[in-house]
């Protein structure tokens, strides 16, 4: 039986934008088919919130010193990890904490139009140069456009069954155990973080 | 040259004491220097806390929904990575503090019975057999691994513990958060997954 294998990713973790490449490997190797699912980390539920002014002068929030040393952390180990794996990643810290919910639904509506890689690949891209906010419902509207998509129906997506089928990920991926990205479910078991791509990998070859 | 390595530690973590043998690996391998220091990890401040009873049944909880699953998930892993190594992690029913074994451990350095005090504290604790809490057990795993315990007490109350405070401090400066972490050549490393990473270090 062909194995089956779940991604969950989120376009604002550095984590998940290093592991595409080595998953598109994995699909290469394996001839496997993997099934990509947007998981919209709720960061004020484990790094606190922080408010900054349009200036980007942090002006307040709730994110304790525990998690600014983990937040400075992980954005310079994804950087040191996008280089260790051989990746030219522009990898530019975030201007705000962002949901990135809009982008996911966009993700939905691009693998139903059949043009989820094109569009998987530009989001991240752009969002971690700053040059997308994947909050703003226009912007990615205007991405679904440049993969060559419908904007104005992906924004009746948006405005109705895209929430519903956001939530009904979300609500899946919780009931499996889900918190973090990039996150591997193989035949049903999870694993957490860049550093298990290694044991699904062995697991594959066995 | 001889290189130095800090490895930063936590007897409450699972992953600490999975990343134990291998962390002696490396001076197994490249003749490294380990400098160990204990790491308090203050768990409520990323994790929330939850006590449970000897059943496993919550009864008191401050934690959401997102740590719950972070905490199942990591006890899954942990066993997982355990049984590949023929150990045993057992789940704790509350948040240990473990700064009495902390100071245990800066204690057994000066007596010179660090690593058959790290192995006795974290194998046993893992295993439920040790309360790494009360001072007399700590005192008695000194004695027993060779140590004279006759200033541990006054340790314990004064110097050990203003010596793990600077520790933590300096690990703070360093932009430790968690356990295990490495440092080496002035980079920081958090988690046994990076100790391929680590020993690049030294196999140049």
């Amino acid at each position: 039986m062909p194995s089956s294998l779940i991604v969950y990713f989120d376009y604002k973790s550095p984590y998940a934008f290093v592991a595409k490449m080595p998953i598109y490997q994995l699909e290469k190797d394996f001839e496997l088919e993997v099934e990509w699912r947007p998981y919209s980390l709720c960061i004020p539920d484990f790094l606190g919130t922080v408010d900054v002014e349009e200036n980007g002068k942090i002006v307040g929030g709730t994110r304790n010193e525990h998690q600014w040393r983990r937040t400075r952390y992980l954005y310079m180990d994804a950087r040191r990890l996008a280089t260790d794996t051989g990746q030219d990643l522009m990898i530019k810290g975030p201007a705000r904490v962002y949901e990135s919910r809009t982008a996911h639904i966009g993700t939905l509506y691009a693998q139903k139009q059949g043009i989820f890689r094109v569009y998987h690949d530009l989001v991240f891209d752009r969002f971690w140069k700053r040059k997308l906010d994947i909050d703003d419902v226009d912007a990615v509207a205007a991405i679904i456009a440049e993969v060559g998509g419908d904007a104005a129906a992906f924004e009746v997506y948006f405005a109705g069954e895209g929430q519903r089928d956001h939530d009904t990920v979300i609500e899946q991926a919780n009931e499996i155990g889900i918190f973090g990205v990039p996150s591997f479910v193989l035949n049903g078991e999870l694993f957490w973080g860049n550093e298990h791509l290694p044991s699904v990998r062995n697991r594959l070859s066995a | 040259m001889t290189k130095t390595i800090i490895a930063y530690t936590d007897y409450k973590s699972p992953y600490a004491f999975l990343a134990k043998n291998a962390t002696y690996g490396l001076f197994d391998d490249f003749r490294a220097e380990i400098e160990w220091r204990p790491y308090t990890l203050d768990i409520p401040s990323y994790l929330g806390n939850a006590e449970v009873d000897v059943n496993g049944n919550v009864i008191a909880e401050e934690r959401n929904a997102h740590q719950w699953r972070r905490v199942k998930y990591s006890y899954m892993d942990c066993r997982r990575r355990a049984e590949r190594m023929g150990l045993t992690v057992r789940g704790p029913h509350h948040i240990f503090n473990s700064t009495v074994a902390h100071v245990g451990m800066l204690y057994a350095q000066r007596k010179r019975v660090f690593m058959e005090y790290h192995n006795a504290v974290f194998e046993r604790f893992w295993k439920r057999e040790l309360d790494i809490e009360d001072p007399q057990v700590i005192a008695n795993v000194l004695k027993e691994v060779g140590a004279d315990i006759t200033g541990f007490e006054a340790f314990l109350d004064g110097q050990g513990v203003a010596e793990l405070e600077h520790i933590m401090e300096d690990a703070h400066e360093h932009g430790v958060f968690g356990v295990p972490s490495f440092i080496v050549d002035g980079q920081l490393y958090w988690g046994a997954e990076n100790l391929p990473l680590v020993r690049e270090h030294f196999a140049v």
